[in-house]
């Protein structure tokens, strides 16, 4: 056998230095079962494995539990198996001739060395698997979230878009009922009784309008759509206006009320004085409603370009638990206030931020409170502005509409007819065409001198027919009539071919003025 | 061969991926412990426990307990010669255990032809981690398979599987 020749080639005493070795690191101990797996003889150290004591003829199954099932035809390699006294071995089995042979080496080391690895491995798989369902969770999560965060915008917009649908209905009757008035008023200049009720009619048009205004400028505001059209103003003149407004309502409820100014330059300052007047209508508006007895002082200060305004009442002031929520929208101070949507100061406070101010509530308590905010307000270049709308003060009939045509698209009959009535009066052929269809078709066989478009009709709405006229060299002026204030669609309208824009409620003689400009320009 | 007075003897195996609970399992059935600590299993380790198999007769279930494999490798096939049935286990905090229970059920069968076992969804105590769903545990009923819900940590069911496995091998 091979044994015999490697022991032919190694010299006796290394060999049995080998031996000794081997026997002292590994314990062998040796059985040998015959055919019926009767243990026929053994050899080596079985106490150290903790064997009970062997005997010549012992069962194998009885004895050694590992080789319960094993048959003297198996061979078998157990590198590491530990018994219950704890010490690992590796179990080698061997069929025989006779029998089967067992050959049993203590395998501590081994079993050390791969526990070492085995363990760290695994536990390094655990923890990623660890990981990776925390990720997947924390994915879940955030999908989640953003699900709602969308759910939210959603109906977010969703409310806005229905204000703002709401409001646009309103906007086209009240216009005709201001327009039918301001015609109204003209006509019955001699009637006071008349005029007067006519009066009640205008300003609850009005006032419905400002409501209006408000919900439109939240959803606006809300969306981030809002530009401020910053103009030369001449801030005496619009404090004037606001004095004649509230000095009225004031003495009627025996409320003294003033104007307090400092600094005003004699030039014309720069903002958006429509956002102003808005924002301080609404200031002195809340502190006149709510004040019952003493003052509303409202004083303004200019100073180098900057614009310093402060509302004091001395009204039941605002109670210390609502004071943070006063800029909210819908938010009313007291729960039994009775008009408005609660949306004044929110919009107020949203239209100083972009005017690059901060409206705050400076004091407030049993003497009253006081609302504070400062804006930008540059003196105007010296040059004079070409801004139409500038021109509202003063109706302008010109001369020059006598023998123009002017092609109206626009589908509500009654504002058709407001236009036409003021139109023709100003000396203006007029030519209507009901929906953008019309429009195109009626333009391009009258040939009209100008064209108000109305931008939402039916059939083919004013961008479109706008885009098809110049498409076709059309080339008169097109102003563009819409209830829709923001910037996105008026650069829409302008890019399609508009040369300017109004938006309804039109001042009828803001809407003259700018006819005539636009006519002049093109001769 | 087999000899009258001495106790009967059969050898089961425990199977499945590592770390699912088979030492836990085994620890809690012999020595009735538990320890939250893992240690794994290099190789095997081999416990024997005295069961009873009817009102008159007990036998001793020489139970190895096998390093955590993800398939049969031909060491544990070494390992696994001559059992008489075998207890799958698999994490049921962690459904690819499930699998790899699965896949070892079928390859000892291939190896070892059928014999009897039972399919033990183990650490059943962890609640808010389990993820297994009824219905995939009603799919391994539907095998027609000895299914345990088992927790090594409270004992339950524990001594109730292996005592099947046991009546199943005799
Ligand atoms: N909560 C809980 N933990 C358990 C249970 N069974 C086992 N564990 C834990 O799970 C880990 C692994 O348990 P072991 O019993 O070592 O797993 P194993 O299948 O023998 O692992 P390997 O030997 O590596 O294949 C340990 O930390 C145990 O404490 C259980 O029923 N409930
Ligand atoms: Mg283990």
């Amino acid at each position: 056998m091979s044994d015999a020749s490697t022991r032919q080639r190694i010299p006796d005493e290394a060999f049995r230095h080998m031996q000794r070795l081997f026997i002292e690191r590994t314990h062998p101990l040796y059985l040998r079962f015959d055919r019926d797996m009767k243990l026929e003889d053994w050899w080596g150290d079985s106490d150290y494995y903790g064997f009970e004591p062997l005997h010549v003829g012992d069962d194998a199954d009885s004895k050694v539990d590992f080789l319960v099932g094993v048959t003297a035809q198996d061979e078998l390699e157990l590198p590491i198996v530990q018994t219950p006294n704890g010490q690992p071995v590796s179990i080698h089995v061997r069929p025989e001739d006779t029998g089967l042979c067992v050959l049993i080496l203590d395998a501590a080391s081994e079993h050390e060395r791969q526990t070492e690895i085995q363990q760290k491995s695994n536990e390094v798989q655990l923890l990623s698997k660890k990981q990776q369902m925390l990720m997947e969770e924390l994915k879940a999560t955030q999908i989640e979230v953003d699900r709602k965060r969308r759910e939210a915008e959603a109906a977010n917009r969703l409310k806005s878009e229905f204000i703002s649908s709401m409001s646009h209905e309103f906007r086209t009757p009240l216009t005709s009922v201001l327009g039918y008035t301001e015609i109204l008023e003209n006509t019955l200049q001699n009637e006071r009784s008349q005029l007067e009720k006519l009066g009640a009619i205008s300003r609850g048009a009005k006032h419905l309008l400002s409501l209006i205004e408000n919900l439109l400028d939240h959803g606006r505001l809300e969306d981030g759509a809002i530009v401020m059209q910053v103009r030369p103003t001449d801030l005496n003149a619009l404090l004037a206006d606001l004095r004649a407004i509230f000095t009225p309502l004031a003495e009627k409820k025996g409320l003294e009320f003033s104007i307090q100014t400092s600094g005003l330059p004699a030039d014309r300052v720069l903002l958006d004085d429509m956002r102003y007047r808005q924002v301080l209508i609404n200031l002195v508006g809340n502190a006149v409603k709510f004040t019952e007895t003493g003052s509303v002082v409202a004083r303004v200060h200019w100073d180098n370009g900057q614009l310093r305004n402060e509302v004091a009442d001395t009204g039941p002031g605002i109670p210390e638990a609502a004071r943070e929520r006063v800029f909210l929208a819908f938010q009313r101070v007291n729960e039994d206030q009775e008009s408005g949507a609660g949306l004044g100061l929110a919009i107020s406070q949203r239209i100083v931020r972009i005017m690059g101010g901060q409206l705050v509530l400076e004091s407030s308590g049993d003497e009253g409170s006081e609302f504070g905010f400062t804006i930008d307000a540059p003196i105007a270049p010296d040059d004079g502005d070409h801004d139409p709308a500038s021109n509202r003060e003063g109706t302008v009939v010109t001369a020059s509409a006598l023998g123009h045509t002017v092609l109206l698209a626009e589908d509500d009959d009654d504002i058709a007819q407001l236009v036409e009535l003021v139109l023709e009066d100003a000396g203006y052929r007029l030519v209507r065409a009901r929906n953008g269809r019309e429009a195109v078709d009626k333009a391009l066989l009258e040939k009209p001198d100008l064209m108000l478009m109305d931008m939402n009709m039916p059939v083919v709405n004013g961008i479109e027919a706008v885009r098809e006229l110049r498409a076709s060299g059309f080339s008169s002026p097109v102003i563009a009539l819409t209830a829709s204030a923001s910037a996105a669609y008026r650069e829409s309208a302008i890019a399609a071919g508009c040369s300017d824009y109004l938006v309804k409620p039109v001042d009828l003689a803001t809407l003259l003025s700018t006819i005539a400009e636009a006519i002049a320009d093109t001769a | 061969m087999s000899n009258p007075t001495t106790e009967q003897k059969r050898k089961v195996c425990l199977v499945g991926d590592f770390a699912v609970g088979k030492t836990s399992l085994t620890r809690r059935f012999v020595n009735n412990v538990f320890s939250d600590k893992y240690l794994t299993t290099v190789g095997v380790k081999i416990d024997t426990k005295v069961v009873e198999v009817n009102e008159s007769q007990t036998a001793k279930l020489v139970v190895w307990d096998i390093a955590g494999e993800s398939t049969v490798t031909s060491i544990n096939e070494n390992y696994m010669k001559g059992l008489a049935g075998y207890l799958l286990v698999a994490d049921g905090t962690r459904p690819a255990t499930i699998e790899t229970a699965l896949h070892l059920q079928q390859r000892t069968e291939e190896i070892f032809g059928s014999l009897p076992f039972v399919f033990l969804l183990n650490k059943n105590d962890l609640e808010t981690q389990w993820a297994v769903t009824d219905a995939q545990e009603q799919l391994l009923r539907d095998k027609g398979w000895k299914i345990f819900l088992t927790s090594a940590k409270s004992g339950a069911h524990v001594e109730t599987a292996f005592s099947w496995l046991a009546r199943e091998v005799y």
